[in-house]
């Protein structure tokens, strides 16, 4: 427990000192009306921020009892004050990083928990592959799905379709919000929904049907209610482009992106010339991809 | 609530304990159900329903047969509130009443709430848990307000989810032990014999009633209860994980998934404890029973049927394909999750690039509206809406006359109907290696064997492979053919009605007696 301050047992005092004297001597009324005052501010200024303005009232309004009360009050669990009143503030996110390398230490690689043979850690190992969903973990999870023995293959499969599910709900959500209100951001929200489903390889090449069309004429809307989104929404449509085997259209989609003004980003030139080999454009590589083909060259040229 | 129109004329042969199926929900369980009363008219059976709460389901599917002479319902979730919300204050004070009452519980302490207590920390299910449990010596109010009860959930909690929320756990705890604790309190139908067609809690209740009553108790497991129930907790988004955040790495699920698939397990073992036969309908789901618990010389397997001139009869031959006409492929089911019906479109997206195809989606759509409409979405993204329809539920009589092939791409299943029903008319099948499924088309074991494969399986949401086995039936009428041959040669010697009715017939008149 926390010893009071010596302020407020000077001010306490004094407080309980000038009214005891007041109430035999009227005439030190307005002295003793100041000092409750100034016990007040005293009190305020050293209790807990949240009861300031409880413990101001209580102080002021109450003589001798109120300064007592707001010091005991001080020193008892809970929240109190105006800031009950407030939205309650998210709970801090921490990460302890001992916990983290133990559990990193305990924890076997997602593919040998899934074979291992216990249900509880390949439960949840493809569980978290579930929730967290990258390209690597869909990955993992399609190989689980061909797994011989079938309740392995029965669990990754029945993840893959929540990931499904996930899925056709963000874009139904997402077109359902840019159809009731036609804005450039609701468009770019729909394209970026179905890049990430094709870029995750959660939808493939075979099965995209008119996914990639549908994401053209959202992002072309979305451009042309606000051209400058063109830059940040070439990059999720063009790797779009690339999964689904349209690697021109992948470089048509950059090639603005390159001739603006703006600095590049790594990211950007890195897709393009993923784009310029796929496409069998080695013209387009970039400075460095062009001289690391002509080492590539000299090297080839020197074996033969 | 047992339903006054029906006669009691003596004590029913067989009560049927039934749960979430007949004859409120269509399906492969109630349709069994419905031939067994129907082809034992001199049996007199009963049925005890157990269902999830009071109007949960409409009318009644099936008409109930005459020599069903008594049904008894109970609701898992029959919530005092919903009958009398006029009579609050009245149920309130009986309920403080009950409560004061629970809490004095100067008498002996429950035997159930001992089972109860046993169910989740011992490892053993023996006669005498079950004789506890059937002595139903506890209500609801204890359970939930007893001091002893509320002891026995610490300790239980202490033990099995010490590492989960004591209120996420209380409720969870709460959720499976209402129903059960007001399963044991409820009044049974008289039976000469109980016969479940689940674990679970209707098994619990058959177990429940053959020990009071000292008549047998026989277990008919379609698909594996358990099993299933664990597949659905594994994804359950409402049992809370210890972390929700994914990059952090864990090796275990959270305690409250392990409780709750411990408590159905357990269920599970009750049934097999006090079943004097356990059936099922494949030696796959024989081994899965074996490994959860059932007593190996209890266990037996008597497949589902069909009646083979009835179906000839009524579908015909099916019509000839011309050679330059697609090959007519049919899914036959619900358009539910559990079928993996998007896996079946994308099969056939894929297919229909390299063959000609005419596919017809056949079976209701109104179980799951949100699933069926992300099947038909697919479609229309694929742009298949030529090739792929959606037909709805048709007449047996329409459906396997007009096909060439039926696929079932299900993530889980017993002994599908369906493809008894095709191969009966000679109509092959591709299907997923659940179930029965590997049994029923390629043959259980050396004799079975020889009749040849009446169909491809493949992996479970194995899109290409099942796009690789529509093609090769596309390409190949000679395997077609043979495949024919064999799938009506396979069920005429396994898979009939006469001889599934025969075998419960036996069954039934052993344990009357």
């Amino acid at each position: 427990m926390r010893r009071p301050d010596t302020r407020v047992v000077i001010a306490v005092v004094l407080n309980a000192v000038t009214w005891s004297e007041a109430i035999v001597c009227p005439q030190i009324l307005g002295l003793t009306l100041v000092v409750q005052l100034l016990t007040g501010v005293a009190i305020v200024s050293v209790i807990r921020h949240e009861r300031q303005a409880l413990g101001a009232a209580v102080a002021i309004a109450m003589p001798i009892i109120g300064p007592l009360a707001t010091a005991w009050l001080d020193h008892q669990r809970g929240l109190g004050g105006g800031g009950l009143l407030g939205e309650p503030a998210e709970p801090e996110q921490t990460v302890d990083g001992a916990d983290v390398a133990r559990r990193l230490v305990s924890c076997p690689p997602p593919c040998e928990a899934i074979v291992s043979g216990d249900i509880d850690s390949r439960r949840a190992a493809i569980a978290r592959l579930a929730d967290r969903a990258n390209a690597d973990d869909i990955a993992i999870l399609r190989w689980a799905r061909t797994q011989a023995d079938p309740d392995v293959a029965v669990e990754a499969a029945l993840a893959l379709e929540d990931i499904g599910e996930r899925f056709d709900q963000r874009i139904a959500a997402a077109r359902a919000i840019a159809k009731q209100d036609s804005t450039a951001e609701h468009h770019a929200a729909i394209v970026q929904a179905i890049a990430d489903g094709v870029i995750a390889g959660f939808i493939d090449a075979a099965t995209a049907g008119k996914l990639p069309a549908a994401a053209r004429a959202h992002h072309d809307m979305a451009v042309l209610l606000d051209p400058a989104l063109i830059s940040s929404l070439a990059v999720p449509l063009a790797r779009l482009e690339l999964a689904t085997d349209h690697a021109h259209d992948a470089l048509a989609l950059l090639e603005p992106v390159l001739a603006t003004a703006a600095p590049l980003t790594e990211d950007v030139v890195e897709l393009y010339n993923e784009a310029a080999y796929a496409a069998r454009r080695f013209d387009l590589l970039t400075s460095l991809e062009r001289q690391l083909a002509a080492v590539a060259k000299e090297e080839a040229g020197g074996r033969a | 609530m047992v339903a006054p129109d029906f006669v009691h004329a003596r004590v029913p042969d067989v009560c049927l304990v039934l749960e979430g199926t007949y004859p409120y929900v269509a399906g492969g369980v109630s349709s069994w159900v419905h031939d067994i009363v129907r082809s034992l008219p001199e049996l007199q059976f009963s049925l005890l329903h157990i269902g999830p709460r009071l109007g949960a389901y409409g009318e009644p599917r099936y008409e109930i047969p005459p020599n069903v002479t008594q049904m008894v319902e109970h609701y898992l979730h029959d919530s005092v509130e919903a009958h009398d919300m006029l009579h609050r204050e009245q149920l309130r004070a009986r309920l403080d009443r009950r409560i004061r009452s629970a809490r004095r519980e100067t008498a002996a302490p429950s035997r159930a709430l001992a089972a109860i207590r046993r169910l989740h920390l011992d490892s053993v299910v023996d006669d005498a848990l079950i004789a506890d449990l059937a002595t139903g010596d506890l209500d609801v109010e204890q359970l939930l307000h007893g001091n002893t009860a509320f002891e026995t959930i610490t300790e239980i909690y202490r033990e099995c989810a010490p590492g989960a929320s004591f209120l996420d756990f209380f409720w969870h705890f709460r959720s499976m032990h209402v129903p059960l604790v007001r399963l044991l309190g409820a009044e049974l139908p008289s039976a000469q014999v109980y016969h479940s067609l689940s674990t679970g809690y209707a098994g619990v209740l058959a177990a429940v009633a053959s020990k009071r009553t000292g008549r047998p108790m026989v277990l008919t497991e379609h698909g594996i209860y358990a099993r299933e129930r664990e597949l659905e907790l594994a994804r359950a988004p409402w049992i809370a994980e210890r972390t929700r955040d994914p990059r952090m790495p864990t090796t275990s699920v959270s305690p409250l998934r392990r409780v709750w698939s411990r408590f159905f397990s357990r269920l599970a073992q009750i049934a097999y404890r006090q079943s004097q036969t356990i059936i099922t309908l494949s030696e796959v789901n024989r081994r899965k029973q074996l490994s959860d618990g059932a007593a190996r010389d209890r266990t037996s397997i008597i497949p589902n049927g069909v009646d083979i001139d009835h179906l000839s009869a009524i579908i015909g031959e099916p019509a000839p394909r011309g050679a330059q006409e697609p090959l007519r492929v049919g899914f036959v089911g619900r358009v539910v999750p559990i079928k993996d019906v998007l896996t079946f479109i994308k099969a056939c997206h894929i297919a229909l690039r390299d063959v000609k195809l005419a596919v017809e989606i056949i079976g209701p759509t109104d179980e799951d509206p949100v699933y069926a409409a992300r099947c038909q979405n697919l479609v229309d993204r694929l742009g298949r809406s030529e090739e792929i329809r959606f037909v709805g539920p048709k007449k047996l009589a329409d459906i396997y006359g007009k096909l060439d092939v039926v696929v079932l791409t299900s993530f889980s299943e017993g002994q599908p109907l369906v493809i008894l029903e095709a191969h009966a008319v000679g109509v092959p099948a591709i299907a997923t290696d659940v179930g029965a499924c590997r049994e029923m088309l390629e043959g259980r074991d050396g004799e079975d064997k020889a009749l040849g494969p009446s169909g491809l399986v493949t992996q479970v949401a194995a899109q290409e492979a099942t796009a690789a086995a529509l093609v090769r039936f596309a390409r190949d009428p000679e395997l077609r053919r043979r495949m024919s041959v064999a799938a009506r040669a396979r069920v005429r010697a396994h898979y009939t009605k006469a001889k599934m009715i025969d075998d419960y017939r036996a069954l039934y008149d052993e344990l009357v007696r």
